[in-house]
């Protein structure tokens, strides 16, 4: 009965949150209603976005977490589910910040396990996140294909659109232009180590 | 290359070029079955392409991609993604390239890096950033291909480039000659040869064969770097990727973009290598506001 509750209220909020998705894409909302994460690895909760803040709580691998906001490294969570026992899932939602390299999308393996109250749950978090959605891809691929596409084939077949580039010509920014722009939004030059350089031991491509 | 044929190309050009009307076609494919030997012109493929034919490439793929995938109508919001990828661009190692962004009206989840600096993004791709530091990671990550000359040296590799090569230097050649003679040389607009040139490249798999994923990993390095190297906070462009990572097979399976780059996760795994770095920029703007303003006007 209770993972029966469970996956109800898991489909009605996946279902709510897509609803939400879709009304932002229609009415060009600013606010995107994103897909939960999961995350990836044991981390923490914290208070605040800094490794030394107050723990909040332990956060096991494979909790489901909704996105509030990020900040750099860090993202601001609400816990979904903690991927813990079932008596875990009577405590409150916890809000916090976790580092936002720990958490991913997309869909969790499902466990394979005899049936416990445990690997229930577990279930119930797995079609969660993968949408609830009981379609094979392909069909899913059907639906989709036929809206304005980009596929390799109409590429293939294209004819060049010499009056469209030169109208996206006419999109450019100068150097001057853009210079103002960042001045406008605060962004500053920065010193940053060349990332690919340290990747290749210090030689320069 | 045999001045014969470089002669012959030439005056080729020169007979059906010089008109400068689009109907006067530099047919690529008669040229090649009138014997033009391909396989004579692969020793000569390891000459570099130089950065005017790189250009010249650009624009025709450009071209072709804008046949299969219209321009998206709100210039608002086109002339917003060319002021984040200029500023993005011009802390690149190739900053006065002739950088154009243009935002396709597609929902597929797309964006492509052509040589000489036109990068395209889909409006599907953009409804699901989040702010400006995204977008630039985004942008920052395909600037990073063009500045590596990526494509370039694939398009090198291949066994058919001198003779895009070719076509495209005598094109260059036919130019030059009609400046010095004094008639009125339009710059910007597209040119026989590299309209053939586009084609040919497309057909034979530019916007569909993968990259070395070690190269997409590359663009990753180099995007976050130059991000954070135009002041936004260093990690938009993970962001960005972490939020590809939660799209169903049905969004993903339709994105050339996506079947051609590495899966999310792996991408995270490798950019994750350079969190302690990365961390010492994280602090930087993230520029919500102008971003989610443009976005939000956008029918």
């Amino acid at each position: 009965m209770n993972s029966m509750l469970i996956n109800l209220i898991s489909t009605l909020s996946l279902g709510f949150m897509r609803l939400t998705m879709m009304a932002s894409l229609i009415w060009g909302a600013a606010v995107y209603a994103q897909e939960p994460l999961f995350t990836n690895r044991a981390t923490d909760l914290r208070a605040s976005p800094d490794d030394a803040a107050k723990l909040v709580r332990a956060l096991p691998a494979k909790s489901s977490v909704q996105q509030l906001e990020r900040r750099g490294a860090w993202t601001r969570v609400q816990v979904i589910e903690s991927a813990e026992k079932a008596t875990d899932k009577a405590s409150p939602k916890e809000t916090g910040w976790v580092r936002m390299m720990h958490l991913r999308g997309g869909v969790v393996v499902v466990e394979t396990q005899p049936a416990s109250s445990g690997s229930g749950m577990m279930s119930s978090f797995n079609r969660f996140l993968s949408g609830g959605s009981g379609r094979s891809s392909t069909q899913a691929q059907s639906a989709t294909v036929g809206i304005r596409g980009l596929s390799p084939e109409e590429l293939k077949t294209a004819s060049p659109d010499a009056a469209a580039l030169a109208k996206m010509n006419t999109f450019k920014a100068d150097k001057p232009e853009s210079e103002r722009f960042a001045k406008e939004a605060k962004l500053a030059k920065a010193d940053v180590p060349d990332l690919n350089e340290a990747a290749n031991g210090g030689r320069r491509k | 290359m045999n001045l014969n044929i470089k002669m012959m190309m030439f005056a080729w050009v020169i007979l059906f070029g010089a008109a400068g009307s689009a109907s006067a076609q530099f047919d690529l494919g008669s040229l090649l079955k009138k014997g033009i030997d391909v396989a004579k012109k692969t020793t000569e493929a390891s000459k570099d392409i130089t950065e005017p034919e790189e250009i010249n490439m650009g624009e025709g793929i450009a071209a072709v991609l804008l046949g299969a995938s219209p321009l998206h109508a709100d210039t608002n919001l086109q002339r917003y993604v060319n002021k984040v990828g200029r500023w993005v661009a011009t802390q690149s190692s190739r900053p006065d390239l002739p950088w154009s962004f243009a935002v396709i009206d597609t929902p597929t989840i797309n964006a492509f890096a052509l040589p000489g600096g036109k990068v395209f993004v889909s409006i599907g791709l953009l409804r699901m950033l989040k702010n400006e530091s995204e977008l630039a990671g985004v942008l920052a990550h395909e600037i990073g291909h063009v500045m590596q000359r990526h494509q370039i040296q694939a398009i090198q590799a291949s066994k058919t480039s001198a003779v895009y090569q070719d076509a495209l230097q005598a094109e260059a050649g036919e130019r030059i000659a009609r400046s010095r003679a004094g008639s009125n040389v339009l710059t910007g607009t597209l040119s026989n040869a590299a309209a053939s040139a586009g084609i040919e490249l497309v057909k034979n798999g530019f916007f569909s064969r993968p990259l070395d994923r070690g190269l997409e990993y590359e663009a990753d390095r180099v995007g976050a770097t130059l991000a954070a190297k135009a002041g936004y906070e260093s990690y938009g462009l993970i962001s960005a990727i972490q939020m590809l990572s939660t799209l169903k097979q049905e969004e993903s399976g339709v994105s050339i973009t996506m079947s051609t780059h590495p899966t999310p996760t792996d991408r995270l795994a490798e950019l994750e290598k350079f969190a302690p770095t990365l961390d010492k920029f994280s602090s930087q703007p993230l520029v919500e506001e102008r971003f989610a303003k443009v976005m939000a006007a956008v029918k």
